[in-house]
């Protein structure tokens, strides 16, 4: 077991320093091997850590995190190099917060009883870039601290999370599923107002996901996709950039210029990939908007090709289900949910941005989690992982006990 | 040349990550296989982590158990431990319950688990150390 996974840390090694090579082959430059060996460091130094002081956890669930993290990292070197250097100390920001909780979490069910204080800091951060907020490329999603800006809709993520997993537990009919579900949508209709559509629909999925896998009642679903329905056709109708975001979707091609011009680039782009892609460094990727952050998969589909975009999917795909695995050998209901919550939100923010970009769904600005740059998105989702890692460490043992 | 060989490494590149990905696959099939074969047998086993040479058991191999394996001297043991200071029938390991216990038999010298001498059965688990004689076990399974 253990030699299966050193061999495959070893060949996310190799896959690392060829990819670095190339991009340094085709500039004639020395400075992408550095890069490449710093980011072989942190995968070998983060894996041996973990196996070796926390090897009861499920080690895939960092594994498969810190390949996906590579796809990110050698696209924005070769899209921006200067970028990729501010997302590598992001990485090793997340890395450390992940083994901060991994080391320090003793037991994440004593999380459970703020069940009401969680809801309360989602709200706030939310609602916090109402007032203070700024807004950059369209949506009013961001809160400025100094240099830094940062993106409140992901940390709110995380609490809705260990709150919906707290309160979920105490549902036993309609009033109070009613009840636990007013902050979610009061988070939902303040997403909706700050125009960060796409973190709504996460908010949504993980909600959903939740409440079904927590109570096991179809009732509940059909209720709340109804809300869904009526607040969507509210807000159609309300507010002009929902109506805009449907238009581009329904027909990108008709304003190609300016607001459906991220769409379409990114359709051509992956269009000119083909099955095995340009190869990388040969594509181009600039042209398309905001390629560093929400279209990174069109690059990385046009560089890598089809069968690349595809092993991206899988990847996520496989965490997910690790994710659900640990959720199904949790020691108690609440780490169980808390499981689910984290495996849905990367289901979900996968799925709303890459069905964006290949222009499945109307494309929203949110991340691809480990893969677009962004501080927030990047130290948040290691930090769901470490959560995940803790939970997965501390299952039920069934059989020897 | 630069760029022919970019365009040769990129099916490498692909080549690699599929077989990264096809690793990790067949990792979780032999897990998820593991997993349920232990389900339904308890297939625990003891590890000779030191014994005497003239014992007759050799350090490092792995000795299974049997719903009830008999420890001593005796030939009629299942494990049989050919060292004075361990008695004719000196313990028993037996699974009860879908669980392993280990018990001694009134021996000479007694029987040590993870450093405390044996007084009654004590159930036992994978990582556990037994002392048995100048001989020593580890449980695993």
């Amino acid at each position: 077991m253990k030699t299966f996974e050193k061999s495959i840390i070893k060949d996310i090694c190799i896959i690392t320093m060829l990819l670095y090579s190339i991009l340094a082959l085709s500039k004639m430059d020395y400075r992408p091997l550095e890069v490449g060996g710093l980011s072989c460091i942190l995968i070998i130094s983060s894996y041996s850590i973990i196996s070796k002081f926390f090897y009861k956890g499920d080690k895939f669930l960092l594994i498969i995190p810190l390949f996906i993290t590579q796809f990110g990292l050698i696209m924005i070197y070769r899209i921006n190099s200067a970028l990729a250097f501010k997302q590598i100390v992001w990485f090793v920001l997340g890395l450390g917060i992940y083994m901060i909780i991994v080391i320090f979490l003793r037991d994440i069910s004593r999380l459970e009883k703020f069940k009401y204080l969680y809801a309360i800091i989602a709200i706030l951060l939310l609602s916090s870039t109402l007032f203070f907020g700024k807004e950059i490329k369209g949506s009013r999603n961001w809160l400025r601290i100094g240099k830094y800006s940062i993106q409140p809709s992901e940390i709110a993520k995380f609490f809705l999370i260990f709150y919906l997993a707290s309160a979920i537990q105490d549902v036993k009919d309609f009033k109070d599923a009613v009840k636990i579900s007013i902050p979610v949508f009061i988070c939902i209709g303040l997403l909706v107002v700050e125009k960060d559509l796409g973190a709504g629909l996460i908010f949504f999925g993980i909600f959903i996901t939740m409440v079904y896998i927590g109570t096991s009642d179809r009732k509940f679903i059909l209720a709340s996709l109804g809300v869904f329905i009526v607040g969507s056709i509210f807000s159609y109708f309300k507010f002009a950039h929902v109506r805009t975001r449907f238009a581009i979707w329904i027909d990108p091609w008709k304003d190609k210029y300016d607001k459906g011009n991220q769409i379409c680039q990114s359709l051509l782009a992956i269009a000119s990939g083909g099955l095995f892609g340009t190869g990388l460094g040969l594509g181009h990727p600039e042209f398309i908007p905001e390629v560093h952050n929400d279209c990174i998969f069109a690059a990385i589909c046009e560089e890598f090709g089809l069968l690349g975009g595809t092993a991206l999917i899988l990847l996520y795909l496989i965490l997910v289900y690790r994710g659900l695995r640990a959720a199904i050998n949790a020691k108690d209901n609440f780490s169980s949910l808390v499981a689910v919550g984290i495996s849905s939100m990367i289901g979900f923010q996968v799925f709303v941005i890459i069905g964006g970009v290949i222009k499945m769904i109307p494309l929203t600005g949110v991340t691809l989690p480990f893969v677009s740059y962004g501080g927030s998105s990047m130290i948040l989702n290691f930090a769901c992982l470490g959560v995940l890692q803790k939970i997965s460490e501390a299952r039920r043992t069934v059989v020897y006990e | 040349m630069v760029k022919q060989i970019t365009l040769i490494l990129r099916f490498v590149v692909i080549g690699l990550i599929y077989v990264v990905l096809f690793k990790i696959i067949k990792v979780m099939y032999t897990d998820l296989k593991g997993s349920k074969k232990k389900d339904r047998f308890l297939d625990y086993a003891l590890e000779v982590l030191d014994a005497p040479s003239e014992s007759g058991i050799s350090k490092g191999s792995v000795l299974t158990l049997h719903t009830i394996t008999n420890i001593g001297r005796n030939q009629s043991n299942n494990i049989i431990i050919d060292d004075p200071y361990v008695s004719s029938y000196h313990a028993r390991i037996f699974i009860k319950d879908d669980e392993l216990y280990i018990m001694d038999l009134n021996s000479t010298n007694g029987t040590i688990k993870n450093g405390d001498l044996l007084k009654e059965a004590e159930e036992l688990y994978s990582g556990d150390i037994i002392e048995i004689g100048r001989a020593k076990f580890k449980v695993i399974g």
